[in-house]
């Protein structure tokens, strides 16, 4: 027997994909994830390495992530080799100036998990809101004898 | 009309993503397949089932599709196992069935698949490649020498040349041509059983894909020297690209990497003219064509004598007036617009003597000779910015310590405009409020009378407490706010004004090329708005001061930071020529690292055939990256028009710009004359001669409303 | 299963209150209970329903769109939601014993996954008297794809929907 409803008070209608059950808030807009980053990167043993490869620094991995209340990070790693990584964040002025140098660190030097061939997720930060302007996400391979390709893919969350 | 291709793959893990971003760019829908391996035995795993690569089920599958396109390849000859399943298809020839594009097939004998080589067309004109024998089954390309890494996952470096006829359409262009490869990471092209391809050429076939009406066509071959000269020749049964029945044998068309394509840039792929080409014979009509467009940095240059340029500034300028005339005409005849970068700031500020306006008016550095010829490529740039073939923007490397917006966290000394076009300079905020807070949460009575309202993208907020810049021309102004923004866009457009350009922002397309390709951040795209830009060319990292990065999609409120892929022949401050002696020297070769297994620098003196080899490196190269711009990227590929320049025959206009021609024209260091310009337009043009479909002269109008177009939000 | 009259909200409790046939994924945790069981950031949430239909399960790992090509998702563009319920019901009139797994991916901005396989959220057996609903808590979210699969020593009729809660700002 179909799930039916109760529509428009007085008619009962079959549950389909033209006519869903009415669980939906009026009046009121979805909020997005939007894709902030996608990204191929080469772990390697070089310190201080971020997805996009670059060894500077001060340079933001993601910039402009006020709006978001989270990132999720989500990526598919090649290899099982020991690696560690480390997301550092801050926040700038309107601007767009960061309000010093350096960073606050998010999460400290941590073994990236996951296993060869592996998909995996973190959430950043893992606990409580985030509404960093920049972030900077670090990627270091610790041991093993081969450096091995990251994909990644970034989503902010409002 | 709704094109449609599928991709089989093997493997997410191992596909290059500029696959899909090139066929999402083109409005061509794709659906992915896999495959179980790579053996005949395989599965294909598709949307509607999973089958066996000879069944009727997938015969059919494929038939809703314009073409089916195969993306594994491999760099050794010796791989058993790859694409063996695909050998069922080279039977699939009926009419409703569609074309396949096979790019650096693997069809070697060292298959020993039975299913395979039971099935493989015994009709098949081009011979299989056999790694024990390759001398005998290929023909080794390019002057036969090793590349130094694999042929194939090269990026924007070590390119192979070539020149290439095509045979229909009787055009010769310049295009990296890598057929097969082996681990001797030698490029090679294919032979051709002649009587096999005769057979075939004498027999009648119907599909639209067969515009001659034959079951076997070549379409493209190594294009004949054009100078005895050039030795490097091949045989009459050499061949790149081939038509079997419905089934496209075509050289490699992506670098092999597993690469994301991230939403502001990917490595080079330069081998992309070949899936064009492929898409083009398929028929496969793209929902929207692609905008072939080029920028150039710096057009009215001179050089310090510190460079030690081959040529006086006064020729240099000659140059300089013949090139610009060129692609002044260049631009009208193809009805595109080359867009450039004016270095603004030399009216003011005394770093960098050599660019526009001190060329053109110092007459304490310059001679009334050397102005003078200045003045006269001047005048092309601003009635060809008039007429919208040469439009010019601000380009400001005398600020940020040379390194354009944001490019210092100070630019001490500041001086900006004393007033020409605007009247005398105002005294504004300089620096950030050192008080700022949002209207909406500020309460009354808190904000001074002289507290304004600052807007950044969303953000609105009351600054008050200024560091201000008095009435005065000249201190030192910190980068990193919206008002040094406006005061430095001021100055330059005023320049721009007072060199008589009635804009600073490239007339209707409303974009500017960027210094050091640093477009700031926020504070200077909000201030760019202000001043009525669209967008400008930016790198991802887009201070000089490597703090900032590009919004994600390269979209800001809408605001254009279009990507940059550089064309230049040099490092430093000029080119040498395509290769010369000299230890240190300058020079295309060396610059893209084409001297593969050194057969350029050690037979550069004793063979002729070296200068040809250079030339269709550097030309191949080149290409692969512009054509990575217009189609992967949808960025700006630019070149510095002095810099490239300086390797010609000055001797007269018509040597300025006379093609390439071996050793029978020489430039200043006694290396082959080359004009970088009158090449890659040239080149490039035969390009989108090739694929009316899928390519055509445009503008960087037309790149920035295909970005909104296609480009994720 | 009888037709019967049944107001709005009464389907509405059905849905959302206990289940009799609790399921709990085998690597994270499931809350029974009440609509007070859902975790609000803010709230209440957002719901969709991301699929509906039938799945005829075999022995076989089937999607619920009862496909058995791995590569394809269940359901696609699921990126904004931070959580999924799965539920639905048996028919039939004998023991429900059907065993569920959820694999989940991310694809770039083209579609194209960003390496091979999925990601392993957990798997659970749903174990019920006959005509029960049942409902399993899918807590890890904003995964572009998920591929809910399920399979069944004897084959069984699985009436399910996939729905899925995201923040939403009030107008």
């Amino acid at each position: 027997m179909p799930v039916r409803f109760l529509r428009n008070a007085s008619e009962l209608a079959d549950v389909s994909m033209e006519s869903p059950l009415p669980v939906q808030v009026a009046n009121a807009k979805p909020v997005p994830a939007d894709t902030l980053l996608v990204a191929t990167t080469g772990v390697t043993t070089d310190a201080n390495r971020d997805l996009l490869g670059s060894t500077s620094t001060e340079l933001p991995t993601l910039d402009g992530c006020g709006q978001y209340r989270k990132l999720v990070w989500f990526y598919f790693r090649a290899s099982d080799a020991a690696t560690n990584y480390r997301i550092l964040a801050r926040a700038t002025d309107h601007n767009g100036a960061p309000l010093g140098t350096g960073w606050q660190e998010l999460v400290p030097p941590t073994t990236l998990p996951g296993g060869a061939n592996s998909w995996n997720r973190i959430e950043i930060p893992a606990s409580g809101d985030g509404y960093y302007d920049q972030y900077r996400i670090e990627i270091q391979r610790t041991a093993g004898s081969s450096n091995y390709t990251l994909t990644s893919k970034i989503i902010g969350v409002r | 009309m709704r094109p449609k291709v599928c991709l089989v793959l093997n493997s997410f893990a191992t596909f290059n993503r500029a696959w899909t971003q090139i066929l999402r760019n083109l409005g061509i829908d794709y659906t992915l397949c896999t495959a179980t391996s790579g053996g005949a035995s395989a599965n294909i795993q598709t949307p509607q089932g999973v089958f066996s690569p000879s069944s009727d089920d997938l015969r059919n599958y494929f038939r809703q599709f314009d073409a089916v396109i195969l993306c594994d390849n491999t760099n050794s000859l010796s791989t058993t196992s790859l694409i063996n399943y695909s050998v069922f298809w080279m039977r699939w020839n009926a009419p409703e069935d569609p074309p396949f594009l096979f790019f650096n097939p693997h069809f070697s004998t060292a298959i020993t698949d039975s299913a395979y080589n039971s099935n493989f067309p015994s009709d098949f004109p081009i011979v299989r490649p056999n790694p024990s024998d390759i001398p005998n089954t290929l023909y080794a390309a390019d002057g036969g020498s090793s590349t130094g890494g694999d042929p194939l996952a090269q990026t924007q470096l070590r390119a192979r040349g070539a020149c290439v006829l095509f045979v229909a359409e009787n055009i010769r262009a310049h295009v990296q041509t890598i057929c097969n490869t082996h681990t001797n990471y030698i490029p090679y092209y294919w032979r051709l059983d002649t009587d096999k391809h005769n057979a075939l050429a004498n027999t009648t076939y119907t599909h639209r894909v067969a515009r001659n009406g034959r079951a076997g066509e070549i379409l493209a071959v190594p294009a004949p020297p054009t100078s005895s000269e050039d030795t490097e020749t091949y045989p009459s049964n050499c061949i790149v690209a081939y038509r079997y029945r419905n089934i496209f044998w075509l050289p490699h068309a992506m670098t092999r990497l597993q690469r994301g394509v991230n939403l502001w840039d990917s490595p080079v792929n330069p081998f992309l003219f070949w899936l064009l080409y492929g898409l083009q014979l398929a028929g496969v009509r793209p929902r929207y064509k692609l905008p072939v467009q080029v920028e150039t940095d710096h057009p009215l240059q001179g050089f310090r004598a510190s460079d030690n340029p081959p040529y006086p500034n006064t020729v240099v300028m000659q140059i300089l007036e013949a090139s610009w005339d060129w692609m002044r005409d260049f631009a009208r005849r193809k009805n595109t617009a080359i867009v450039n970068g004016v270095v603004v700031g030399t009216r003011y500020r005394s770093s960098n003597p050599h660019h526009h306006w001190r060329m053109l008016y110092d007459s304490s550095l310059y001679s009334q000779e050397t102005r003078d010829a200045a003045m006269r490529v001047h005048q092309i740039l601003l009635a060809a910015h008039r007429e919208g073939t040469l439009p010019c923007g601000v380009h400001d490397h005398t600020i940020g310590n040379t390194r354009g917006y944001w490019g210092s966290a100070t630019n001490t000394n500041f001086v900006r405009h004393s007033g020409l076009q605007y009247g005398a300079p105002n005294n504004v905020p300089i620096a950030r409020g050192r008080c700022c807070v949002a209207p909406h949460v500020l309460p009354s009575g808190v904000a001074p009378d002289t507290a304004i309202t600052v807007q950044v993208g969303d953000t609105e907020m009351m600054e008050w407490d200024h560091t201000m810049s008095g009435t005065g021309t000249t201190f030192d102004l910190p980068m990193d706010n919206i008002h040094a923004a406006r005061v430095i866009i001021e100055s330059e457009i005023e320049e721009m004004l007072a060199l008589g350009f009635p804009d600073g922002y490239c007339a209707g397309h409303k974009y500017t090329n960027t210094a050091g390709n640093n477009s700031g951040g926020e504070c200077y795209w909000q201030a760019l708005k202000e001043f009525g830009f669209r967008g400008v060319r930016s790198s991802d990292s887009c201070t000089g001061i490597n703090i900032k990065r590009v919004v994600p999609n390269r979209l800001w409120h809408g605001f254009h930071l279009v990507g940059r892929q550089n064309i230049d022949t040099y490092d430093l401050a000029f080119c040498f020529g395509l290769y010369t002696t000299a230890p240190s020297s300058d020079d295309a070769v060396r610059f893209y690292a084409l001297d593969h297994s050194n057969d350029i620098s050690t037979n550069w003196t004793t063979q002729p055939v070296a200068a040809w080899r250079a030339y269709r490196r550097v030309l191949c190269q080149v290409m692969g990256i512009w054509l990575h711009a217009t189609a992967v990227g949808l960025s700006g590929a630019y070149f510095h028009a002095p810099g490239t320049q300086m390797c010609v025959d000055a001797s007269s206009p018509s040597a300025i710009l006379a093609p390439f021609d071996g050793w029978s024209r020489l430039g200043p260091y006694n290396t082959p004359h080359y004009n970088h310009a009158v090449e890659i337009f040239t080149n490039m043009d035969a390009i989108v001669q090739l694929l009316p479909d899928v390519l055509y002269w445009g503008t960087i109008t037309d790149v920035m409303d295909h970005r909104e177009r296609v480009m994720s939000g | 299963m009888n037709a019967e009259r049944i107001t709005r909200r009464e389907m509405l409790k059905r849905l959302i209150v206990a289940p009799v046939g609790a399921a709990a994924l085998a690597t994270l945790p499931v809350r029974e209970g009440a609509a007070a069981a859902l975790q609000p950031y803010y709230e209440p949430y957002f719901v969709a329903v991301l699929w509906e239909g039938r799945t005829r399960c075999d022995s076989l790992w089937r999607s619920l769109k009862g496909d058995v090509v791995a590569i394809l998702p269940t359901v696609q563009g699921a990126t904004p939601y931070d959580r999924l319920y799965w539920t639905g019901y048996a028919l039939g009139s004998a023991p429900v014993h059907v065993t569920m797994r959820v694999l989940a991916r991310a694809v770039d901005h083209n579609g194209v996954p960003l390496g091979a396989g999925w990601r392993p959220i957990g798997q659970a057996t749903i174990q019920t008297p006959p005509q029960r609903w049942f409902r399993v808590e899918i807590p890890e979210g904003h995964w572009d794809e998920y591929r809910i699969e399920v399979r069944s020593a004897t084959p069984r009729l699985v009436y399910s929907r996939v729905i899925a809660s995201q923040g939403y700002w009030k107008e």
